[in-house]
């Protein structure tokens, strides 16, 4: 889009609505994204999955091996963008108030006051959640799900834009509760980091050994800014073509695997697509942006039943299902 | 295969492949059938054949539940060798083997199978094997094996020209379906359908501008009539006659003939009547030095001497030659029905001396020969097919109610038909049995039609006729001497009469006849400069030149004229007798005719049906429509709301990539492909208008206006 284009329609959105324009949104999203890359060598495109889902309200599930730098990422974002940051190290031993938080009696007022747990908190980590016990998880996920938590029978919410940024160990699958299939969908988005290619390693120990860059990173937009353009990522038009081509995409995986993407999934993948779009400064989601996310949305809600997985079998969708 | 196919038939799903490929069978079957039907109702009793052919499906129907392939084929080897040696014993003739091989690879040069003896035993007999083996075949689901069978019967009566056009594209598009959708039924083979289409109706149209096999019913369909053949073309012919409709005469010389008489000089007859033509059955014998007996009766001998004045391959003679000059006999043979032939052909300048002994009887012996005639002749020569409409029949008692001798019944029939029918080349040819339509719906005819017609009557009051071709005398150029050209090409009677012979009748009226050849003769003078003939005509360019009121054909008496005590014919002043014949509406006047607008034939509608369902398939198949509505997209584009105009814009810029580069792929985004094909800005462009109209539900007329020129733009690049 050139330049004065931009411009005209900005002042066309600011005389119609107060909100952030797009522009202005898919700026601030850039801007948090650098700011994270600075501490993360050569993730760029991990850092823009998790920011998508970010935008698109979703949480995140972290696939990788230890001491690649999933907390390193979850912190960097939350700094990135002034939000508070939260780390939980999942344990067998780990309570679901161990969580939530919990009611304490005050002796003073003679009243039971709420002593919030670290999952009220703009970005969470859950490290290894695959080694709590199901109550604990199931305490995560109801929050993520319906970003509240319920101690005590009283229902606190938690303030946007709380995120879930999860961990799972895939290194001692014998010491884990595997996560079952219908709480792997609670998650927008699975990314998996991998390790860093020769240059970026070098690169990284440059930087990390010695100082560690996470200690003077600045965030890079204010927390309401940041708000206000997740908003407006919820605004982005998601046009009946685009809803079709992603339903099309779902019932392929539906028809080709023993179990296939579910309604909650597609509308993951819209949300997601409409945090790819305003990232990339766009008030529409086209059809590469669903592309883009296909794989990292609906991959760990397939159940392939056969011998490739599931990243083959959503290849496959891609080529057969046609996006005009 | 085959057992799946009868469990569909059991649990009653057929599929429609499958039914297809039946009823393609049954179009196989039907096309050579017919035509054996046809040869069996020519000259015998179809009923006989209506219990073979069912007895034929029933038994197959029954043995292809329980009998092997192998046996089926055995069974199918038997039928067929069985039928041969029935057909050859009913023959009366010893045959010898050789000459049983070398008549049947005869027949395979186009040579109609109804010049077999006991022709209709040879299709009762040659009927049972391919029908059965076609049948057991596709009822085992074996489609290749329905189609050797039942191909190779229909491709041995192709072969023999029998099988006209139609006929053998019914066979050979059945047997296309057969194969076709039969496969498509065993391999589930998908979009096939429309590939077959496609390649059916090519086995249609082909043949249409391509026919290979010479001769016989198979003629090509034409939108052009550019080519009419020549009388001469249609009635000179080795052994079968096809009745063609318009026809042209040729002014080109033969040969001359120095006679005492003038004479119809006949080259051949034939016996066999078909309904839409003449057959000449049996075989050939050499003449060697003998002299024939000639007819039975009173005769008068006539010598003639025959100068070819161009390659003959005919002989023409006065009935009946009796014996020929030494210089030629070894090339001369006798025709089944007696008359001389020649063995190959001789050159221009020959010249041949012929002696003919003349039919000379008393009008009494003719009235008083009565109808006993040899039972041999009363069977080849009264034969009719079985079609033959009751009416002709009746017409003929009719007309010859006063007639009490097959003579008179001949006479009054020869002169009722000059009479009443007026003589044309110029006409359609109608549909169905020749002499039915001549009689009851067509006023005008030629020679071919006339004759044809006057047989038929005679034969339906079982009076032994056949039909001789030849040329009429000639123009007389000498005291003695006769001027023969292909114009003069006519086609007559011979009627039997116990103890007297084969007698001529002549029922075309001569005047018209010698008019409207008159008018050939002098169209195609004039068109050569006028009055240049060279020779022995030039005598009489000068009159011919005025085109009116001479003489080219010399009259001649036949018997009933002479006997029968009738005016002798006179030459006859062109205008005065048929005006409209006269002035020459011959086919070389057709220039003259002016703008007429064709009317389509049944044929041609249904030819152009099976081009657009084949263009249809075809275009389907390869989404041409699609593609080439889009090139006339790329060019226009209509303008409505901005939306739809981008859209449009949209197309139409695909299309130009899509010529210029390759399609878009399925599953590939647009920008996929604008990367991988690395398009330009101004593309781009227009994709992201696309984009913003079609998914940001967000265009302006401007936007549409910048997509609109900008696809302009791009289009110009070449």
């Amino acid at each position: 889009m050139t330049n004065s284009e931009t411009d005209l329609k900005e002042t066309e959105e600011n005389r119609e609505t107060p909100e952030m324009s797009v522009a202005v949104a898919s700026e601030l999203a850039q801007d948090v994204v650098e700011n994270v890359e600075q501490v993360l060598v050569g993730g760029r495109d991990e850092i823009e999955h998790v920011m998508t889902a970010l935008l698109g309200r979703g949480h995140v599930l972290l696939e990788d091996v230890p001491g690649v730098g999933k907390t390193m990422l979850a912190r960097a974002v939350a700094r990135s963008f002034g939000g508070t940051f939260k780390r939980v190290q999942f344990t067998p031993d780990l309570l679901p108030s161990d969580v939530t938080g919990v009611n304490v009696f005050n002796q003073q007022t003679q009243e039971f006051d709420f002593r919030p747990g670290p999952i009220f908190a703009d970005v969470v980590l859950g490290d290894e959640i695959n080694r709590a016990p199901p109550k604990t998880q199931s305490a995560l996920l109801e929050a993520m799900e319906e970003q509240q938590a319920t101690i005590d029978g009283k229902t606190h919410h938690i303030e946007d834009p709380f995120t879930v940024i999860a961990t799972q160990n895939t290194v001692e699958g014998d010491q884990a509760y595997e996560l079952p299939m219908a709480e792997l969908d609670r998650f927008m988005k699975t990314v998996s980091l991998g390790y860093p290619d020769h240059h970026e390693e070098v690169e990284m120990l440059d930087r990390v050994v010695g100082h560690h860059p996470i200690d003077d990173l600045t965030p890079a937009v204010s927390l309401s800014e940041f708000r206000q353009a997740r908003e407006r990522a919820a605004e982005v038009t998601v046009a009946r073509d685009i809803r079709e081509y992603a339903t099309k995409l779902a019932n392929y995986t539906r028809t080709h695997a023993s179990l296939g993407v579910s309604p909650r999934g597609t509308i993951s993948l819209l949300r997601a697509t409409q945090g790819r779009a305003l990232l990339s400064g766009r008030e529409y989601v086209v059809p590469d942006d669903v592309q883009e996310e296909v794989v990292p949305v609906l991959n760990h809600r397939i159940r392939t039943g056969r011998d490739d997985d599931s990243v083959t079998l959503l290849r496959e969708a891609l080529n057969s299902v046609d996006p005009e | 295969m085959s057992k799946s196919g009868r469990l569909h038939a059991v649990s009653g799903k057929i599929p429609v492949h499958q039914i297809i490929a039946v009823v393609g069978t049954v179009g196989l079957l039907g096309s050579f059938l017919s035509v054996l039907y046809d040869i069996v109702e020519t000259v015998g009793d179809p009923l006989l054949f209506y219990v073979v052919v069912f007895t034929t499906l029933v038994a197959a129907t029954l043995l292809s539940r329980t009998l092997p392939v192998t046996g089926a084929v055995v069974v199918g080897a038997i039928l067929l060798g069985a039928g041969t040696v029935w057909h050859a014993l009913t023959l009366e003739a010893d045959l010898e083997f050789w000459l049983l091989v070398n008549n049947n690879i005869e027949l395979l040069t186009g040579e109609t199978v109804l010049q077999i003896q006991q022709v209709d035993v040879w299709a009762l007999t040659v009927t049972p094997a391919p029908v059965f083996l076609t049948w057991y075949f596709v009822l085992r689901g074996r489609y290749v094996g329905t189609v050797v069978a039942g191909g190779s019967m229909l491709t041995y009566l192709v072969l023999t020209g029998d099988a006209g056009t139609t006929v053998t594209q019914l066979g050979v598009v059945s047997a296309g379906a057969v194969i076709g959708f039969g496969e498509i039924e065993a391999t589930g083979w998908t979009g096939a359908t429309d590939q077959t289409v496609v390649v059916l109706a090519v086995m249609v149209l082909v043949p249409l501008v391509i026919t290979v096999v010479p001769g016989g019913a198979a003629t090509p369909i034409t939108f052009i009539n550019d080519e009419t053949e020549t009388v001469e073309e249609s009635v000179i012919t080795e052994t079968s006659m096809d009745i063609v409709g318009e026809v042209k005469l040729s002014p080109e010389s033969r040969f001359a003939v120095t006679s005492d008489q003038p004479r119809l000089w006949r080259v051949g007859s034939y016996d066999r009547y078909t309904g839409d033509g003449w057959v000449k059955t049996g075989d050939t014998s050499p003449l060697g030095n003998k002299t024939l007996d000639g007819p039975p009766g009173p005769t008068q001998e006539l010598t003639q001497t025959i100068e070819a004045q161009t390659t003959l391959s005919v002989l023409p003679t006065a009935w009946q030659p009796v014996s020929v000059g030494e210089s030629v006999t070894g090339d001369i043979v006798v025709g089944p029905n007696g008359g001389f032939e020649i063995d190959g052909t001789v050159s221009e300048g020959t010249i041949i001396n012929l002696t003919s002994k003349l039919p000379d009887p008393e009008r009494e012996a003719l009235v008083t020969a009565g109808q006993n005639y040899p039972e041999s002749v009363r069977e080849q020569y009264a034969q009719l097919p079985q079609s033959t409409p009751d009416r002709i029949g009746e017409r003929t008692e009719q007309i010859a109610r006063n007639a009490e001798s097959p003579f008179e019944t001949a006479v009054a029939v020869e002169q009722w038909l000059e009479q009443n029918r007026e003589y044309s080349l110029t006409i359609d040819r109608p549909e169905g049995d020749i002499a039915d339509a001549f009689l009851f719906e067509m006023d005008a005819g030629y020679c071919t039609y006339f004759a044809t017609t006057m047989a038929t009557m005679l034969r339906s009051q079982n009076i032994p006729t056949r039909i001789a071709t030849g040329y009429t005398p000639g123009e007389r150029v000498s005291e003695n001497q006769y001027e023969v050209r292909g114009l003069n090409s006519h086609v007559w009677v011979e009627v039997y009469f116990p103890d007297i012979g084969w007698v001529e009748f002549d029922p075309t009226p001569t005047g018209p006849r010698q008019s409207t050849e008159q008018a050939a003769l002098s169209t195609s003078l004039g068109a050569n400069g006028g009055g240049t003939v060279t020779g022995t005509t030039s005598g009489a360019t000068t009159n011919r030149a005025g085109g009116i009121g001479d003489v080219t054909d010399t009259g001649v008496q036949d018997v009933s004229d002479r006997i029968s005590g009738e005016a002798a014919e006179q030459p006859v002043e062109n205008g005065a007798l048929r005006p409209g014949v006269g002035t020459g509406s011959g086919t070389e006047g057709n220039s003259d005719d002016g703008f007429s607008v064709p009317q389509p034939s049944r044929q041609q509608v249904v030819v152009s049906l099976v081009v657009l369902a084949g263009a249809v398939a075809w275009t389907r198949q390869t989404g041409i429509a699609e593609s080439l509505f889009g090139r006339v997209l790329v060019r226009f584009q209509r303008r409505s709301d901005p939306v739809t105009d981008i859209e449009r814009a949209y197309d139409r810029v695909l299309l130009l990539l899509e010529d210029r580069y390759r399609p878009r792929e399925t599953g590939e985004t647009v920008r996929q492909y604008l990367d991988d094909i690395a398009a330009d800005e101004d593309v781009r462009r227009v994709i992201r208008l696309y984009e913003q109209a079609q998914y940001a539900e967000d265009a302006s007329k401007a936007d549409a206006d910048e997509a609109v020129s900008l696809v302009d733009t791009i289009r110009k690049q070449e």
